[in-house]
């Protein structure tokens, strides 16, 4: 599982409101090398929920990214040292073993041979 | 059948267009534009089916020509992890056409399985993600070298959206919340400690209806402005002569139909729909009512079930045959999903 693909799930266990971000617990993490492209970067920037990013890459070892959210000059000038941070933690950071937390109720979501499981219970739907 | 053409017929051919006002000169050395007659013959073989029966010419300018070189790679025989219902290559390079798939492009499929379909618009560069409900058949596959990675090494989010929804006739549509009590469980259900790890759900009937509604609002809230969903849905074909409604959506524009028939009885068309409204609550009322009056007035057929008998029921040819000897029912109890 890319973090990409962490940026957009959620607990959605009936009742819970604040299923969002979840919680990496890393085991094992890979790094999977993608060709860098800067236009889809930019084009995703601004659909990232940038907190969310940062604590995830954290979790998974890297720490690289800037807190804040950086503005549209950094994203846009031609110097790529921030798109390659971003690319790599988007796009190359697999979580391969591991588990995704529910920040509302601790519901641990499995994540083996790099896919998440987020199917619910009987009982959550 | 391909017949080739004499000289003389094929200069009768462009001589016969010469009322169309082209000022330019003619150089078919080095075109600028090319132009291009195609007429089928009434004779064509029709893969098995009724042949067409009226003879067809299309003329038109070429604005961009297909890669077929990339087929042979690409062919499902070739692939080592295949599903009941995987999408055939050239139909998938189709749908990431329609879908507009390209470089930079974030592509969604929430049907997933073997990722047939995504291994086409990834091809085109894409970004590709997808869900299936099935965490078998995209975490396990059957080993190593032959699961949904393997395919891909073999060859408001999202810009699109591309799929093939379970109509119900090869694999039918099941959805999470099942209601299956597990042995040794209480009512009411609920999934005892030591069995939650590795559990897996039991699923609930999932109509077309149902799982067409929830693609185009999964659509509507995830792809951004001029997005496109690009999806199959089944017809019947014998429904004289009346008009075939299409799901609607007021976030959405059909902007292209395309028929694939698949056999006397049942076509499938490839509808592409794109993103021409913003989502908001009030659409999300409106898209309701859609939903509902499409329900109740048209396609009751497609309700679980029902589009399985009429693309299996017997013809009046076999019903006679059916009538004389004890003939079993055609419809199997379909169980969702082959892992």
């Amino acid at each position: 599982m890319r973090l990409i693909t962490h940026n957009m799930l959620s607990c959605n266990i009936k009742g819970v409101t604040n299923g969002f971000p979840l919680k990496i617990e890393a085991e094992k993490v890979v790094e999977k090398e993608v060709d860098f492209n800067p236009d889809f970067l930019r084009h995703m920037f601004a659909k990232i929920e940038w907190k969310a990013l940062v604590e995830a890459a954290r979790s998974m070892g890297y720490a690289e990214l800037p807190e804040d959210s950086p503005d549209a000059t950094v994203i846009d000038s031609a110097d790529e040292t921030f798109l390659r941070k971003l690319h790599h933690a988007l796009l190359e950071l697999h979580l391969e073993e591991g588990a995704l937390v529910c920040p509302e109720t601790g519901r641990k979501f499995p994540v083996n041979k790099g896919i998440p499981n987020m199917l619910l219970h009987e009982d959550e739907v | 059948m391909v017949l080739a053409l004499t000289f003389d017929e094929q200069r009768e051919r462009i001589n016969s267009l010469t009322y169309i006002p082209f000022e330019g000169k003619v150089n078919l050395k080095n075109p600028d534009h090319n132009f291009f007659i195609m007429e089928m013959d009434e004779s064509e073989e029709n893969n098995g089916l009724q042949p067409i029966l009226q003879r067809r010419i299309f003329f038109g300018r070429e604005v961009g020509f297909a890669d077929r070189k990339l087929l042979p790679a690409f062919q499902l025989k070739s692939r080592t992890y295949l599903g009941p219902t995987a999408m055939d290559a050239e139909m998938a390079f189709l749908m990431a056409n329609q879908a507009k798939a390209t470089s930079g492009k974030l592509v969604y499929d929430p049907f997933v399985g073997t990722g047939s379909i995504l291994v086409s618009a990834a091809r085109f560069g894409a970004m590709t993600m997808g869900a299936d409900i099935d965490i078998r058949v995209v975490r396990d596959g059957r080993g190593p070298d032959c699961n949904v990675w393997s395919n891909f090494k073999q060859v408001g989010i999202f810009d699109a959206i591309i799929c093939d929804p379970p109509y119900g006739v090869r694999a039918g549509g099941r959805k999470s919340g099942g209601r299956k009590i597990l042995r040794g469980t209480v009512d009411p259900y609920t999934v005892p400690e030591d069995k939650r790890t590795d559990h897996i759900p039991s699923t609930g009937a999932y109509s077309l209806v149902e799982c067409v509604h929830d693609l185009l609002h999964l659509a509507a809230r995830m792809l951004v402005m001029k997005g496109r969903l690009v999806f199959f849905f089944p017809v019947l074909r014998d429904e004289n002569g009346s008009e075939v409604k299409f799901p609607e959506h007021p976030c959405f524009k059909l902007v292209a139909v395309s028929e694939q028939i698949l056999s006397s009885r049942y076509s499938r068309v490839l509808l592409t729909m794109v993103k021409v409204e913003p989502y908001s609550q009030e659409v999300e009322e409106a898209a309701r009512l859609m939903h509902l009056e499409f329900r109740e007035n048209h396609l009751k057929w497609l309700e679980e079930g029902n589009i399985h008998s009429s693309v299996f029921k017997p013809s009046d040819h076999s019903q006679i045959r059916a009538d004389t000897k004890s003939f079993k029912d055609p419809k199997p109890k379909y169980r969702g999903k082959y892992v």
